[in-house]
């Protein structure tokens, strides 16, 4: 049993579950703790209709594709039947079998991810 | 209106099911049935109580050098592939001990051990927190998840320490080594049928060197912290020292193999009865913690002086309980003690500075076994024993931080950017706060378009977006995005009743990322 167990146990008690990482936002020497490190570059809008813009909503929409399935399934779900139920979130926590809290935790998290999928998609750069 | 009740969690049957492989393949790791006899058998390959120390000392060095790749590893690239490569090292090191004739040759297989530990250290937990979040959209019921793998283990640890005295006892010690390696395999193939979740959960909060920094200036500035970081670095030492050179005894006793086994259960089990019953006592209180650190005291006396067999085990028996209810207790001490941002990072600080420890205690405790025997190297775990028990009085007695500390607190968890918000935003809702941090923004923002939030924090937010361009961003990014995941329905996915879950598609996200 060679096995630091104490630092094992510990483990659980102490996870952070952010929808954004924390490293995103500036910590303890920082001069604005919590607040961002660097802000989100806004995202380009150009009137529709215009080449450039269309090409950039085709690959947006790629990209929206592509997040949503990287999404765990039961995700998915939750998104779909949100736009089913017209934003009724019960009406999806009694069609999924879920708990309404469970239903605005997933929401959240799917939309963090989603945009940050899409953000990193604009830039186009493997980060 | 739902059937479900509201205090029931939902869909645990999917959870369970999807969590079954793993705690399958954890208990099938967890299955090793040389364990037990390891000191019995180093013994008669040529090992003296230097060797061991030699060995658990090289032991220490390498584990918490291990232990940053391979969670690095884990994230980058798979889970389930890093704990099949866990039980790899499982089977090789089983193989490689039960072939050795000599003390390189096991300490090889020891250091692949090694390999496998660090692996396995915090993977499981991060496999299992994620796959709740993907199944609950919460970490709420995360504990009970951990804990069921955790009670699956310890079963697993059991069985085989009795299973393996027993095989020893009839056959031979190394036989032991041979028969763990099927068990072990099998492992590989429920590692390989688990559903991988697929969300990674960002790394480490915090980079790695930021956490040490922060770690170390909790630990140098705040005494009550430091106090608190020792108290569980020793503990965590001598349960490691119990378990390393506990088994010696035994040896220096001449007690049969077969009484190895239940020897080495009943200090396997210690850990979850500690955990229990580190819930019935109070630590805090005076009186108890005065005979826990009796018990701290007296049981390494008596491992030190009695000659039998039966009262050198009962000692250690009770000495690694009591140390196991000790930790969790220095656990809880940790939790109130430092902010939550640090925490993680403080605890393996923790964990670090006991494999630290670990390494000159073992050499040390080798050196004068190897001279004079186990019975004066005993005189160690003593020392160590009573320097514990003050320890322990001292944090009870100062449970309560001086107004300096816990001002120098209160300063470092607003330097921390500590939560201001606690774990679930839905809980604190009562009085928003006058400065709102954008890492709370960005916790409500999908609430706050939903208009789920009371109006109190509607107009506090507003004020932080009327002052901020990166959350202002950040909200119209997520609008847009809300009005995206909008559109997908209609065109390209069926009905979420038909969508029935299992069918994932196949590597989809490729195009996007180059």
């Amino acid at each position: 049993m060679r096995k630091n167990w104490l630092a094992a146990a510990w483990a659980h008690g102490f996870r952070a579950k952010p929808l954004v990482p924390d490293a995103a936002f500036q910590a303890t020497d920082e001069p604005y703790p919590g607040h961002w490190r660097r802000f989100p570059e806004p995202w380009p809008s150009a009137p529709a209709g215009e080449p450039a813009a269309d090409a950039r909503a085709t690959r947006r929409n790629a990209a929206v594709e592509a997040a949503f399935a990287g999404l765990p399934a039961l995700w998915r779900h939750v998104v779909l039947a949100r736009y089913l139920a017209r934003g009724d979130d019960q009406q999806v926590a009694a069609d999924l079998g879920l708990t309404v809290e469970q239903v605005r935790d997933i929401l959240a998290r799917a939309r963090a991810a989603v945009r940050d999928k899409l953000d990193r998609a604009r830039t186009d750069g493997p980060r | 209106v739902s059937a479900v009740p509201d205090h029931e969690q939902p869909r645990t049957g999917g959870l369970a099911r999807r969590l079954r492989p793993l705690q399958v393949g954890a208990g099938l790791q967890g299955f090793m049935l040389w364990v037990p006899v390891e000191k019995l058998f180093q013994t008669q390959i040529g090992f003296d109580a230097a060797a061991i120390a030699v060995m658990a000392a090289a032991y220490a060095a390498v584990v918490p050098l291990l232990e940053v790749p391979s969670g690095i590893l884990a994230d980058r690239w798979s889970r389930s592939g890093i704990l099949i490569i866990s039980s790899a090292a499982a089977a090789a090191s089983a193989l490689i001990g039960g072939l050795s004739h000599n003390v390189a040759t096991y300490i090889v297989a020891a250091l692949i051990l090694g390999a496998n530990f660090a692996m396995n250290s915090g993977t499981v937990d991060s496999v299992v927190y994620d796959t709740v979040i993907e199944e609950t959209g919460s970490a709420d019921t995360y504990e009970r998840w951990i804990g069921r793998v955790r009670v699956v283990e310890s079963a697993a640890f059991t069985t085989s320490a009795l299973a393996g005295g027993l095989l020893a006892g009839v056959t031979s010690p190394r036989l032991t080594y041979f028969l763990t390696i099927p068990f072990v395999l099998a492992s590989i193939i429920a590692f390989s049928r688990f559903r991988e979740p697929r969300l990674h959960r960002a790394a480490e909060p915090l980079a790695l060197r930021r956490h040490v920094a922060t770690t170390v200036h909790a630990m140098t500035r705040i005494p009550s912290v430091r106090r608190v970081l020792v108290l569980a670095a020793l503990t965590a030492l001598l349960s490691q020292a119990v378990f390393e050179f506990g088994p010696l005894w035994l040896v220096a006793l001449h007690a049969p193999a077969a009484a190895f086994g239940p020897y080495w259960a009943l200090l396997v089990a210690t850990l979850g009865a500690g955990s229990y019953l580190a819930t019935r006592l109070h630590l805090g209180r005076r009186s108890t913690a005065l005979a826990v650190a009796a018990v701290l005291v007296g049981s390494p006396i008596l491992l030190a002086t009695s000659h039998a067999v039966v009262a050198v085990a009962a000692a250690q028996a009770v000495l690694q309980l009591t140390l196991a209810v000790t930790g969790i207790y220095a656990g809880r001490l940790l939790h109130d003690a430092v902010p939550s941002h640090i925490r993680a990072g403080v605890s393996s600080g923790a964990g670090t500075f006991s494999w630290m420890l670990f390494l000159p205690f073992s050499l040390g405790f080798g050196a004068l076994a190897r001279g004079h025997g186990v019975y004066p190297a005993g005189w160690i775990i003593v020392g160590t024993g009573a320097a514990l028990a003050t320890l322990l009085i001292l944090s009870t007695r100062a449970a309560q931080a001086t107004p300096a500390e816990a001002e120098a607190l209160k300063a470092l968890a607003a330097t921390a950017g500590d939560e201001t918000l606690g774990s679930d935003p839905r809980l604190l809702l009562i009085v928003p706060p006058d400065d709102l941090a954008c890492r709370d923004f960005v916790r409500l923002v999908s609430d706050y378009l939903d208009g789920d939030l009371p109006p109190g924090w509607r107009a506090s937010i507003d004020d932080h977006l009327n002052a901020c361009d990166g959350c202002t961003s950040y909200l119209e990014q997520i609008r847009q995005t809300v009005a995206l995941l909008e559109q997908i329905d209609a065109i390209q996915h069926p009905a979420p009743a038909k969508a029935s879950g299992t069918a994932e598609q196949p590597a989809a996200g490729k195009g996007v990322h180059p």
